[in-house]
């Protein structure tokens, strides 16, 4: 934590999330989180940023709002968490609250053909996002078996978190015996 | 919307407690568990309802697929609704999130740091399928749809640097042009 004299206020920290999440759009909030605080206001150095982007990502929950919170954890503190959460979520949120109540006045079956051919349309760039993630999985049985087990285990309806719960146990074990004789971990 | 149903909004508020800390790789990968619990279990809406949502969170800044739990919430109870989902979504996960991450920094080039990194991305990526494969079935319900579906998976595999509110337009507009024409 480095709340030294080039620190932030609560207020800054909320404006720059607001800001951030507002601009953003499907995703890549992390890019803009880096330039406007690493670059442009030096809040934290690059190390810190990218130590701090890890473990966002392995987390549970929207990246970019794990990434405000950390951010603003090491920053401010408790406050700076609450101001980054916050920051990034009310601009969004008051978005998709004001585009619900516009669609309900101009209902009709245009609209929902529309709404239905846009839900078709977004599927596309999550296709992308899921065949990337799938690239990232190192090619080892136990990955793949566990990338499976997951995949299957939900589609058929079993309980997300303890389907979550039984994988990372034992992915974690299969990952620490097996994984030893991968050089490279 | 002074009509608070309490009970209607604890219930919101816990069915996405688990799916908060459940959400390794984000939004989507726990779309297939929110539409079971939003459609199929609770019966809050209809699979039609839940895809109008899904394309009004994907159309809008900010995390994406998470703004639909905020949908979600308003769709049911109105806006005491949206802030019960929106805080069952964020609250859990968030919380996880600043406590580990002090340990995560502490313990960085521990073993057990690398090993739980890589033991969580199967996992993520598997999550992930789930997520499209599920939003895949609900389109499936019109051939259109599905079409639509699969030409947007074609064209952002083939150009990753496609923006999505280019497909996202495609899609709604194509799909309007057929159900006027047809």
């Amino acid at each position: 934590m480095t709340p030294d004299g080039r620190g932030p206020s609560a207020a800054q920290i909320f404006l720059i999330a607001f800001q951030i999440s507002l601009l953003s759009f499907g995703g890549g909030i992390s890019a803009w989180v880096f330039r406007e605080v690493v670059r442009k206001k030096a809040w934290v150095s690059e190390v810190e940023f990218l130590s701090d982007m890890a473990a966002a990502r392995i987390l549970p929950g929207a990246n970019a709002v794990n990434i405000n919170a950390i951010l603003g954890y090491r920053l401010l503190g408790m406050r700076g968490a609450v101001a980054g959460i916050v920051g990034t979520l009310v601009g969004p949120s008051c978005f998709v609250i004001g585009a619900f109540y516009t669609l309900q006045q101009i209902e009709g079956p245009a609209i929902d053909a529309v709404m239905q051919g846009a839900a078709a349309g977004a599927i596309g760039p999550l296709a992308y996002l899921m065949v990337r993630n799938i690239q990232s999985v190192d090619r080892t049985w136990y990955g793949i078996l566990i990338l499976l087990a997951t995949a299957i285990s939900i589609l058929i309806g079993f309980s997300l978190i303890i389907t979550v719960a039984v994988a990372i146990l034992v992915s974690f074990i299969a990952t620490w015996i097996f994984g030893l004789r991968n050089a490279k971990l | 919307m002074l009509n608070y149903d309490f009970e209607l909004l604890i219930q919101l508020f816990l069915v996405f407690v688990p799916l908060s800390l459940a959400a390794f790789g984000g939004g989507i990968s726990i779309i297939a568990a929110m539409q079971y619990q939003v459609v199929d279990s609770h019966a809050w809406m209809s699979q039609a309802d839940f895809l109008t949502l899904f394309a009004i969170a994907r159309s809008s800044p900010g995390p994406g697929s998470m703004m639909l739990t905020t949908l979600v919430g308003l769709k049911v109870a109105g806006i005491p609704g949206a802030i019960s989902t929106t805080f069952g979504m964020f609250l859990p996960s968030t919380a996880l999130c600043i406590a580990s991450a002090v340990l995560l920094r502490r313990y960085r080039n521990h073993k057990a740091t690398k090993v739980l990194e890589k033991a969580l991305l199967p996992i993520g990526a598997g999550l992930l399928i789930a997520g499209v494969a599920s939003l895949g079935i609900m389109v499936s319900m019109s051939k259109v749809l599905l079409s639509i579906a699969i030409l947007s998976a074609v064209a952002c595999l083939t150009f990753p640097n496609l923006h999505p509110i280019v497909v996202i337009v495609a899609g709604a507009v194509v799909h309007l042009a057929f159900v006027l024409l047809m």
